[in-house]
């Protein structure tokens, strides 16, 4: 019999390219199935990913034939802005619950911290974080601390929604309204996002959602997106280091191509534009305190010349000219929208690295070159810490990599095919196709975010926050066309609310039995030992999840495990924490010496009643118990 | 008058209103209002004046014939709220972070005295840039 292959050639050509799409997309569900789950689970999950791929290879094959696509354009976009609405009621309902449960102090860990720095915010040596600048005018019209700290961390939620909005508005893709609506769905229903939220990390979700409208305006207006930039960085470098490194590759390789390939005029630009940069990074480097200090005499000379101080006005100058050097640059920069050619983009682009290194330089350079020989002291990994119980801290306290896995569970098929399919970018109603610039950053940026997260680095959980940005970037294409092509009929729709049910619910539910971490009675003591403690009195908390919130509202000199004040090694911590036996107590009381009295414990619920130190503290006739969870330590007692 | 030009002259009425009820009107009772004021006139306000500079309307643009650009640089409705918040908090912290950087010691008058100017200023900006249209 002989065998003729060449049908099965053609078919294989005609569909190779998405049979090696469907083996990558296995491959890679493959690896990501986390082994912890039944090989029942295994196989849902294998069954879930399998029929997004079948679904999504129908529909971008029916897709282009689809005539009633645009017949169906009014209807998609009327359930799109339904889906929007929802989003921002899911928002707002899910970012209040923690609120409407547990009081006014519902999230964080670092609330404590914030709100310590809140009360120094006038003073010039605590105001050195600009998060502190952008709350301190509302402090002054008499928002108070806590409140003014909630509401910036609500808002944080409400500008990295907006963000999203606008950054798929302003790439080039096929349907900027319905991925921008997609986007804004993804972030309100991400697990990770809200545990974000629920840590209270409102310095680095500031600056977030500065990053999110950074990269937005890099399409759009990249001599603005050097303000927002500069602003974002100010307020935490971490949500930018991702950018930084894809820019900075982005900016080298085009650079080569330019050198290699491009015209002698694009040259000219270039290396002006280089020179530019480091001869005025170097300068305003190594030369500040002179410039600061020509600024300073100028200021002088028109004392003189007013013949009275006007060094109360120097604020008020400077932020004037900033304004109207902005208000000047926004007049040319739109005066010129129409020459937008190749140049004016190198332009723009070396622009935003100038601005963006100056300012850095400006603004942070003592904290930037700390953080860098910190870096480089231990290679960058937290694992070199030389303490070893401070690793957990160093790498920053939030989710663990494998929870984060746990909460993408859900999206991962579709962030995988949005990943290996560039083509779901593709717009065919523009001459330029694909959203290269976005698509390449984008890329980049999720390589080096997974190796910081992954790996035992330095800050590592907490690049997870903006590793999950990315999986919702790389997800809303695959789910967009889902979403456009279930709405054709009433099967499809109601397939699709389930799965924005499913979402909903799952993320409503996480936000309704998030307990916080110290309850109002607990707080209502922290608050109260002002009142009942001297003033030269110390706070004891024996855990660290409770030592932030000593320190923000007790009014008093506050440590815990590890923390500043703390005199004792991790060894003696676990002496006091674990040691049984006949001389255990002994021990502990021996420890206590160490501190300076007045000192007074404070022992939360979370610890539980049943440890031996809660039971030494209850018994033992040295401690005065001053409320349900803070004993008064004296030693006097012992010598009794 | 167009539709943005109405929102513009709105906005410009409001600042001297809102500076009134922030300074003249200390009462207890009005901290609410007063701290909505300062919501607005440090998170929204500046930013929104920058929008009217920065931004080109899409109708003009349109009838230049760009509408390519159009759809590129305009912005809509939603967009002109979440940039009013982004532009404001960039210059608001961009302009005290500055100012520290001058050694100034801050107090509550000069913060106020840089949101209000940052206020004046980009309404004088943001009404310049619609009588040069």
């Amino acid at each position: 019999m002989n065998f003729d292959p060449s049908p099965f050639i053609k078919f294989f050509c005609k569909k190779g390219v998405w049979f090696t799409t469907l083996i990558v997309y296995c491959s890679l569900i493959f690896i990501v199935t986390p082994n912890s789950l039944s090989v029942k689970n295994q196989l849902i999950f294998f069954g879930y990913s399998f029929f997004i791929f079948i679904c999504m290879y129908y529909v971008l094959q029916t897709h282009e034939k689809d005539v009633q696509v645009h017949r169906r354009a009014e209807m998609i976009r009327k359930f799109l802005i339904y889906l929007l609405i929802f989003s921002f009621v899911l928002l707002i309902i899910t970012r209040l619950l923690p609120f409407i449960r547990y009081g006014d102090t519902p999230l964080g860990y670092d609330t404590g911290l914030y709100v310590k720095n809140m009360l120094t915010v006038e003073s010039p040596v605590n105001t050195q974080k600009a998060l502190y600048l952008v709350i301190a005018p509302l402090l002054i019209f008499g928002m108070p601390p806590t409140l003014a700290l909630n509401f910036i961390v609500v808002l944080t939620q409400l500008l990295i929604a907006g963000a999203f909005y606008v950054l798929f508005r302003s790439v080039n893709c096929p349907s900027r309204f319905g991925f921008a609506v997609t986007a804004v769905f993804l972030f309100v229903s991400s697990l990770t996002q809200f545990h974000a939220y629920w840590w209270m990390f409102a310095g680095q979700m500031f600056s977030a959602s500065l990053f999110l409208i950074t990269f937005a305006l890099l399409f759009r207006r990249p001599t603005l997106a050097i303000f927002t930039g500069a602003a974002g960085i100010s307020i935490h470098s971490l949500p930018f280091i991702g950018f930084g490194v894809a820019i900075v590759v982005f900016v080298v390789f085009y650079l080569c191509k330019t050198f290699l390939w491009d015209k002698v005029a694009y040259r000219k630009i270039l290396l002006f534009s280089v020179l530019g940069l480091s001869i005025l990074s170097n300068l305003i480097y190594w030369n500040w305190r002179i410039v600061s200090e020509i600024l300073f005499q100028l200021v002088v000379k028109l004392d003189i010349l007013f013949k009275k101080d006007i060094s109360i006005l120097y604020p008020l100058l400077v932020a004037f000219s900033v304004a109207a050097v902005l208000s000047i640059v926004g007049l040319l920069v739109r005066g010129r929208f129409e020459k937008k050619s190749t140049e004016r983009k190198i332009f723009n682009y070396s622009l935003l690295l100038l601005g963006a290194f100056v300012f850095i330089i400006l603004l942070k350079w003592d904290l930037v070159s700390d953080q860098l020989r910190y870096f480089f002291r231990h290679y960058g990994l937290a694992t070199n810490y030389p303490i070893p119980w401070g690793i957990p801290a160093v790498k920053g306290l939030f989710i663990e990599f494998a929870q984060f896995h746990n909460f993408t569970f859900f999206i991962l098929p579709f962030f995988l095919f949005g990943l290996i399919c560039p083509f779901v970018w593709r717009n065919k109603q523009t001459e330029q196709r694909y959203p290269h610039k976005f698509l390449a950053l984008s890329y980049i940026m999720l390589v080096v975010l997974f190796v910081l997260s992954y790996f035992p680095f330095i800050r590592q959980h907490r690049f997870i926050i903006m590793l999950d940005l990315l999986v919702i970037i790389f997800s809303v294409p695959t789910i967009y066309y889902l979403i456009m092509h279930f709405t054709k009929d009433k099967l499809g729709k109601l397939l699709l609310t389930v799965f924005i049910i499913v979402f909903a619910h799952r993320i409503v539910l996480v936000a309704w039995t998030q307990p916080p971490q110290i309850y109002s009675d607990e707080l209502k003591e922290l608050k109260a030992v002002a009142a009942i403690t001297e003033s030269n009195a110390q706070i004891m908390t024996t855990s660290t999840r409770y030592t932030p919130w000593a320190i923000g509202y007790s009014g008093r000199k506050a440590f815990g495990p590890g923390w500043e004040f703390d005199q004792w090694s991790l060894y003696k911590w676990i002496e006091f924490w674990q040691g049984n036996g006949d001389n255990a107590d002994q021990r502990r009381l021996e420890l206590l010496r160490d501190y300076k009295e007045p000192l007074y414990i404070f022992v939360g619920d979370s610890e539980g009643h049943e440890s031996p130190y809660y039971k030494f503290l209850e018994t033992n006739t040295i401690f005065t118990k001053t409320s349900t969870h803070i004993w008064r330590y004296e030693s006097g007692s012992v010598n009794k | 008058m167009s539709k943005q030009s109405q929102s513009l002259f709105i906005s410009a009425v409001s600042i001297p209103v809102l500076v009134v009820v922030a300074l003249v009107i200390p009462g207890s009772f009005l901290t609410g209002v007063l701290v909505m004021t300062g919501v607005v006139l440090t998170l929204f306000l500046p930013g929104f004046f920058l929008t009217f500079i920065l931004f080109p309307e899409a109708t003009k643009l349109k009838e230049l014939g760009v509408d390519v650009l159009a759809n590129k640089l305009a912005i809509d409705a939603i967009e002109k709220i979440i940039f009013s918040f982004f532009l404001s908090i960039a210059l608001v912290a961009l302009c005290l972070s500055i100012i520290r950087q001058f050694g100034a010691v801050f107090s509550p008058e000069i913060i106020v005295g840089v949101i209000i100017g940052l206020n004046f200023l980009t309404m004088l900006g943001a009404l310049i840039t619609k009588k040069m249209k």
